[in-house]
């Protein structure tokens, strides 16, 4: 059985009150959303965080998935979402200071970014990218998802993703190049 | 720099062409190919090149733990904390309210159609039918009734006016049953919003099942027509050390249609059940 078909019939199960259907849909994606939201939010707590809201957020909305799209691709695209959200929350707090924004001889900085599981000159360049070109640049060069995913996810058109992650590589080498200046 | 050039240089970046001799040449030929082809190369290779990062077993449990934890905790009584009975069915009873009275005077205009049939009936000849009495007095009980049609449609509109008023007045004073958290996180982002924070592009890429129309259709559910989306958001009450902590759900933030944002009331929606859940003046 595909993914896609196993995550349908666990679904159906979880709207017939299956708590186990749901843990085993959480175990199929969890290690990937939490991976993505990493990535975007750039901190392990963080990350734990928005992990665990799109997962209550799924649950909550389960009866309201229609189905046009695999049960994971909808699952990411809240992933990416609930990450926006945290984003802007913590921009708006201003009391927890994300990787781009600190001195490059802060090794206290770097020291996070390792224990968190992050290569410091990777995710300090992707966390110099916008918000839309990051989520891009992860999904497509990181996560490997294929254009159309991408598409799905970020709920924009596949020209747009190829525009957004052309220019997030372009910008991210840059960042790169300027890292080992 | 052309859109195939582009393309072309990403496909060749990413191994997807069989056959790379007419990339290679392309990009041989200008400097300009020459680099771009560079940074994307790098990059890509960069990012594909990137560690794993998977959650420890430790961190896995306590997902599992806390996500049954909040779902647990998110009980009817706890969304009723959020957003009384009472507040959900306002709308629904003042619809009622309306559809009663209309049925009443319907009934009413109908009695009376059947009075003015029998009137006509009795000054008709005698050869008249009885169909032709009952068409002709269905036609002249039609005229009072529409009459009274139209003066109980401005009263049904008084009315619902009315009601719709109370609705908003009785959700604005709804807001006095926030916990000191909730308060807080309203007040915070409808201060944020005012400022001009509105993230349109999170609005655009909100899942699919939740369309810019559909998120207006929510709207009037909640007793809110003629607002606008400014965008959605998670109302995630983290930062509070109350027992809201865990009450995480989907808003929609909306002012009324050519509002001045900095001085609108500022209305936010839960999005799973489109009621109103604070407005913010």
């Amino acid at each position: 059985m595909t993914t896609a078909a196993q995550d349908a019939e666990l679904l159906a199960r979880v709207l017939d009150g299956d708590h186990d259907a749901f843990d085993q849909i959480m175990r199929n994606h969890e290690d990937r959303v939490f991976s993505v939201c990493l990535r975007i939010v750039g901190n392990r707590e963080h990350a734990m965080d928005a992990t665990q809201e799109t997962f209550l957020t799924v649950f909550r909305k389960a009866g309201q998935f229609k189905g046009n799209s695999a049960l994971g691709t909808w699952i990411y695209r809240i992933a990416v979402n609930t990450c926006y959200d945290q984003l802007r929350k913590q921009k708006r707090r201003r009391t927890d200071p994300m990787p781009d924004h600190v001195d490059p001889a802060d090794h206290t900085a770097e020291d996070a970014l390792e224990s968190a599981g992050l290569r410091p000159g990777i995710e300090r360049a992707l966390a110099a990218l916008p918000d839309d070109f990051r989520s891009a640049v992860i999904l497509s060069d990181i996560e490997g998802m294929g254009l159309p995913d991408v598409a799905a996810v970020l709920g924009i058109p596949v020209g747009t993703v190829k525009s957004r992650v052309f220019r997030g590589r372009r910008l991210l080498a840059r960042e790169l190049g300027n890292q080992n200046q | 720099m052309l859109d195939h050039e582009l393309e072309l240089i990403a496909a060749l970046v990413e191994g997807r062409l069989g056959d790379e001799s007419e990339a290679r040449a392309l990009i041989a030929s200008s400097p300009e190919l020459q680099e771009e082809y560079e940074a994307q190369r790098i990059a890509y290779e960069t990012l594909r090149a990137a560690p794993t990062v998977a959650m420890s077993e430790t961190e896995r449990a306590a997902l599992h733990r806390d996500v049954w934890t909040a779902l647990r905790a998110d009980s009817p009584m706890a969304r009723t904390r959020r957003a009384p009975w009472y507040y959900r069915w306002t709308p629904v009873a003042a619809g009622l309210f309306v559809l009663v009275g209309l049925v009443a005077v319907v009934n009413q205009a109908g009695d009376g159609g059947s009075g003015e049939s029998a009137r006509l009936a009795a000054d008709m000849p005698v050869e008249t039918t009885a169909a032709d009495a009952t068409a002709e007095g269905d036609d002249g009980g039609q005229a009072p009734a529409v009459e009274e049609d139209s003066n109980d449609g401005e009263d049904a509109t008084v009315t619902t006016a009315a009601a719709s008023a109370e609705t908003t007045e009785a959700m604005s004073e709804g807001s006095d049953l926030l916990s000191a958290g909730e308060t807080a996180f309203y007040a915070s982002e409808a201060e944020s919003l005012r400022e001009g924070d509105v993230d349109g592009a999170a609005l655009q890429s909100y899942d699919e099942d939740a369309t810019r129309a559909e998120l207006e259709t929510c709207l009037d559910d909640a007793g809110l027509p003629g607002y606008e989306v400014l965008e959605t958001l998670t109302g995630s009450l983290d930062h509070t050390d109350d027992e809201a902590a865990s009450d995480v759900s989907r808003l929609i933030a909306a002012i009324p249609e050519d509002a001045d944002l900095a001085t609108a009331p500022i209305a936010f929606v839960d999005l799973i059940d489109c009621v109103l859940v604070h407005l913010d003046e």
